[in-house]
């Protein structure tokens, strides 16, 4: 087998976490050969380079470039082609994030080479890697068997848990192919919905609130209880962002968001069916409601009846305990 | 002939030419509008002329303005025949009906004089009202307000000017005038000091005054909003929203026509000619728009202006289409394809008088056209708008793209497994239409659950409400469970009428491969698309909503009750848009909850009935946001909460999932339940 590449995304000089998940990815694909990091970033970048390394990467290719201040796909991809093409790798992975979408199909496209997405499991059998990927809004999963390489590969985000290792990695600079300042596509301004937050599209985690909640002042226990977790999205239902509590960014619903993080909490929710149809897929549902009667225990796996109120922060005080300790 | 007789003909000749010539333009106006058959049925227009139009049945819904309307419009009826017979006079003077009419004539006189009395108190009170009552609905621009202060000052004059010419005759000649003519003689002994010689003058220049006027005031109705006095019969007569066919059907549409460049319609040229018509008849009384919700919860749709808007782009666009003279050519159809490629975006109906804004925000409640007095079908527009926008543009509001997504995909409109679709049912005894069919029997009845009864959590508890009651009633009923999906209103409404021929044809396929003859429904919008829209497509079925179908089995005392039961002692009704105007169906859900609740007491909110305001779920409106003003089940819900009721009733599980947040948003506890929950809750324990 040859090397497997990840992807490292990153936003500005910091990495995003789907980087850590591309290694563990690659890693899942990888066996015994090594897995090397393509990192791409504005000078000062290559400060981040060991993380990949603790993730599991050998090595780090760092390409250091003002062009690449902003999100710059052709840039980006044609470095990603080149390094993959001279590298001679069993796989390039990224992760199906709004960056690796834009990605993957370019670098594929380069090499010629075959192209899965939203993959959710990574097998190796001989030649061919067997991927899966949900379809048919998560009803049914596809199985792809990508043969030829390299395969590009992007996985869905939170598929694959980051590993936290001791290892050391080379870190290796590259130039970039041509001038990446001189790209035909030019990002010229970036505007944020939610300042720093995560998105609830995104997020591992998504705590939710709803009417139940009294007022808007009242969300602070929820962000709160999503801050407790540290990696979790605050969302909200329509009624709350039509009430104008929240910004329409944050609502989950039929007309908002479709979530489907591994957590969902729904503080003060009642689960009309348009809020179901957002993030009735979650893995794991957790309701707290005062009315015991409220259709969102039926979907809910764990159900707590009260004032939400006493709830929430008792359950954010467990959680940060929880992680202190854990 | 004498020289004044001569100039009276002149001008009788003129005015006539020019008023037929105004005629045949705007009658040639229609001819660019898509051709619809308004020939059937005869006798129920025949009916409808005579109720509403001669009637004046939905005009008189506003009992003060409508008792004022009809007195001059019934007035213009008799005095039509005085103004004919004052005509006659100028080429005959001294020319009375006394001849022909014999005995009956001094009735007929009486019958002027009064209604000339009537038309004047009626026109100086529609004066008051719009210098000083100004009711919101009648604010329109300057010109608008003009115009009608203009026709009513003629109306005025006219009425004045003939009883002048009768007072004045009366002094000049007293064997001219008849006896019967009591105001006028009344009035003349007011003047009696005037010479014989002057009362001729005076009665010479109000004849005059008043014969101008006439023929003025026919000239001027085709330049004004007050074509409705011509155009109105005619559009009752041709219109379809009391009938013939089905109330409230969208119109068919023939996705596989051969030679169709154009689904639905983005210019005047697109729409069916009555609607066109339609546009001519509107008096801009802005009834519509005052019982629009949308409207009246602050969004920017006005009905009223969109009648008003195809009228103006009609008489843009025909003139450009047809030519404005007589020798003009008509195109054939398909040049107008051509001229519709050469035009400027904006110059069209679609976006350049009617914006995508005011489109989706219709709730298809029909509340407009329930209150036309002159039977205009506003909501024909709409759609037929709304279908241009989806199927040529595939412009909609992007939050209705999960929808129609999950449609295609999932046959419902939230993305949920078909598998989940019978789940309600477990347990419960209740055998599927296959496993029937397996065993080679057919059920009595099939219970359509629909959407919202299988996957909501809350309308699932009417759902197998409902499902008891049939079992304690001994109904033998089946479900289609897992293969049951939405029968394709909500596209059809949203203007996807693709997607809503592909839902609806496999629906049709399926109920009729299993034979299926009688369906009972939880949901009014599927009670209307399976038993008023199907048969456009071929699928006729006896379909029952359950409000109905309970009441039948509590009237046959087929419904086992408790003796006596707890519940609300009173109780506010919701009346659904889909089961009220669009269907009839209002006394028997109230029927219901007389019969099921204890000492009950059926409070009826401000609006009901027919003019029930609607929850702000329909015509698609449950799939999109409502950012705009305030919302429309906010509003709903105060009006039902404020009977002060214990309970809110409704029939609709789409009203039910918005009333219940609207109790939420007002902050109050007060339950909302559907018929079938009220009636379940006293059925008798089983032995």
């Amino acid at each position: 087998m040859a090397p497997v590449l990840a992807f490292a995304e990153s936003r500005g000089t910091a990495l995003r976490k789907a980087a850590l998940e591309a290694v563990a990815a690659a890693r899942s694909i990888a066996g015994a050969d090594p897995v090397h990091a393509l990192l791409v970033g504005p000078p000062g970048i290559a400060a981040v380079a060991p993380e990949l390394g603790r993730a599991g990467a050998s090595t780090v290719f760092v390409c250091e470039h003002a062009g690449f201040t902003q999100s710059n796909p052709e840039a980006a991809s044609a470095l990603a082609a080149d390094r993959a093409r001279s590298g001679g790798y069993r796989a390039v992975v990224f992760v199906s994030t709004a960056q690796g979408r834009d990605l993957a199909p370019r670098v594929a496209a380069r090499l010629g080479a075959p192209l899965a997405t939203d993959v959710t499991s990574l097998v190796v059998t001989g030649d061919e890697i067997i991927a899966t990927h949900p379809v048919y809004s998560g009803k049914a999963i596809a199985t792809l068997v990508v043969t030829g390489a390299p395969a590009v590969l992007a996985v869905r985000p939170s598929s694959f848990a980051p590993e936290q290792t001791t290892h050391t990695a080379t870190v290796e600079t590259i130039a970039p192919i041509g001038d990446p300042s001189a790209s035909r596509v030019v990002v010229t301004e970036l505007r944020t919905g939610g300042g720093a937050r995560l998105d609830v599209a995104e997020a591992p985690i998504v705590v939710s609130g709803g009417r139940g909640l009294k007022d808007a002042a009242n969300f602070a226990i929820v962000e709160d209880l999503a801050a407790a977790f540290g990696n979790a999205a605050v969302g909200a239902s329509r009624a709350v962002v039509d009430a104008g509590w929240r910004d329409h960014g944050e609502q989950v619903g039929q007309t908002g968001k479709t979530v489907s993080p591994s957590l969902y909490i729904a503080v003060g929710i009642s689960g009309m069916i348009q809020h179901l149809a957002g993030m009735r897929t979650a893995r794991t549902i957790v309701a707290i409601n005062r009315d015991k009667e409220a259709p969102i225990f039926k979907v809910a796996d764990y159900g707590i009846v009260g004032d939400l109120f006493e709830i929430v922060p008792a359950l954010a005080a467990a959680v940060r305990e929880a992680r202190r300790t854990g | 002939m004498t020289p004044a007789m001569l100039v009276f003909v002149v001008l009788l000749v003129l005015a006539a030419g020019f008023f037929s010539y105004n005629s045949q333009r705007l009658v040639r106006y229609l001819r660019i509008g898509r051709p619809d058959d308004r020939t059937t049925q005869i006798p129920v227009r025949l009916r409808n002329l005579v109720t509403i139009g001669i009637g004046q049945s939905k005009i008189l819904r506003d009992p003060l303005a409508g008792v004022m309307h009809a007195l001059v419009f019934w007035g213009f009826l008799v005095l039509t025949a005085g103004t004919v017979e004052i005509l006659i006079q100028g080429v005959a003077p001294g020319f009375t009906y006394d001849g022909i009419l014999g005995p009956l004539y001094p009735a007929y006189v009486v019958s002027q004089e009064a209604f000339a009395l009537f038309v004047l108190a009626a026109v100086s009170w529609l004066v008051y009202r719009r210098l000083v009552i100004r009711p919101k609905r009648l604010r329109g621009d300057k010109l608008e307000q003009w115009d009608a202060l203009l026709i009513l000052g003629m109306i005025a004059v006219l009425m004045v000017t003939l009883f002048v010419t009768n007072a004045s005759a009366a002094i000049a000649d007293p064997a001219s005038v008849a006896p019967a003519r009591v105001l006028s003689r009344g009035l003349s002994h007011l003047a009696a000091g005037l010479s014989p010689e002057t009362a001729a003058v005076v009665q010479s220049v109000s004849w005059w005054i008043h014969v101008v006027l006439v023929l003025v005031f026919l000239n001027y109705l085709p330049y004004s909003k007050h074509l409705h006095v011509i155009s109105s019969l005619p559009n009752v007569f041709l219109s379809n929203t009391s009938g013939p066919g089905t109330i409230g059907a969208m119109r068919p549409m023939d996705l596989e026509a051969e030679g169709v460049e154009v689904f639905g319609a983005s210019d005047v040229e697109h729409l069916s000619w009555k609607s066109l018509l339609d546009g001519y008849s509107c008096t801009e009384c802005g009834r519509c728009t005052a019982a629009c919700p949308a409207n009246l919860t602050g969004k920017l749709l006005s009905p009223r202006k969109i009648v008003i808007n195809v009228r103006e782009r009609l008489l843009e666009r025909a003139p450009v289409l047809v030519g404005t003279s007589f020798d003009g050519v008509v195109e054939p159809a398909g040049d107008l394809v051509h001229a519709e490629a050469t035009q400027e975006p904006e110059a069209r109906l679609l976006d350049g008088f009617i914006t995508e804004e005011e489109l989706w925000a219709c709730t298809s409640c029909r509340a407009c056209v329930t209150e036309c007095p002159v039977s205009i079908d506003q909501l024909d527009v709409i759609n037929e708008l709304r279908r241009n926008l989806v199927l040529m543009e595939s412009r909609f509001p992007a939050e209705v793209q999960p929808a129609f997504q999950s449609l295609e995909r999932n046959g419902t409109p939230w993305a949920f497994n078909a598998a989940d679709r019978g789940e309600w049912a477990a347990g419960m005894g209740i055998p599927t239409v296959a496993e029937l069919a397996a065993a080679g029997r057919q059920p009595t009845v099939l219970f359509w659950v629909g959407c919202m009864g299988s996957f909501d959590l809350r309308a699932r508890k009417i759902t197998v409400a409902f499902a008891q009651i049939m079992q304690a009633a001994g109904i033998e009923f089946a479900i289609l469970g897992q293969e049951e999906q939405c029968n394709g209103d909500p596209a059809r409404r949203m203007g996807n009428e693709y997607l809503y021929q592909m839902l609806a044809k496999a629906t049709i396929a399926q109920l009729d491969g299993y034979g299926v003859r009688t369906v009972v429904t939880i949901c009014p919008h599927c009670f209307h698309q399976m038993g008023n829209e199907y048969p456009q497509l071929g699928g006729h079925y006896e379909v029952i909503h359950h409000s109905v179908y309970i009441e039948r089995l509590l009237a046959e005392g087929r419904i086992p009750l408790a003796e006596s039961g707890d519940g609300p002692r009173s109780i506010a009704y919701h009346d659904s848009c889909y089961l009220g105007r669009y269907n009839d169906v209002y006394d028997a859900p109230r029927e219901t909850l007389r019969r099921v609740l204890p000492i009950v007491q059926l409070a009826e909110p401000a609006r009901n009935r027919s003019r029930g305001l609607c929850c702000g779920a329909g015509g698609g409106r449950m799939w999109m946001e409502e950012t705009v003003g305030t919302r429309i089940n906010v509003e709903r819900t105060g009006e039902l909460l404020a009977t002060g009721a214990d309970a809110i009733a409704a029939a609709c599980p789409f009203c039910m999932t918005m009333l219940s947040d609207g109790v939420k948003a007002h902050e109050s506890s007060v339950p909302v339940l559907d018929i079938a929950e009220v009636v379940a809750g006293r059925l008798a324990p089983r032995r």
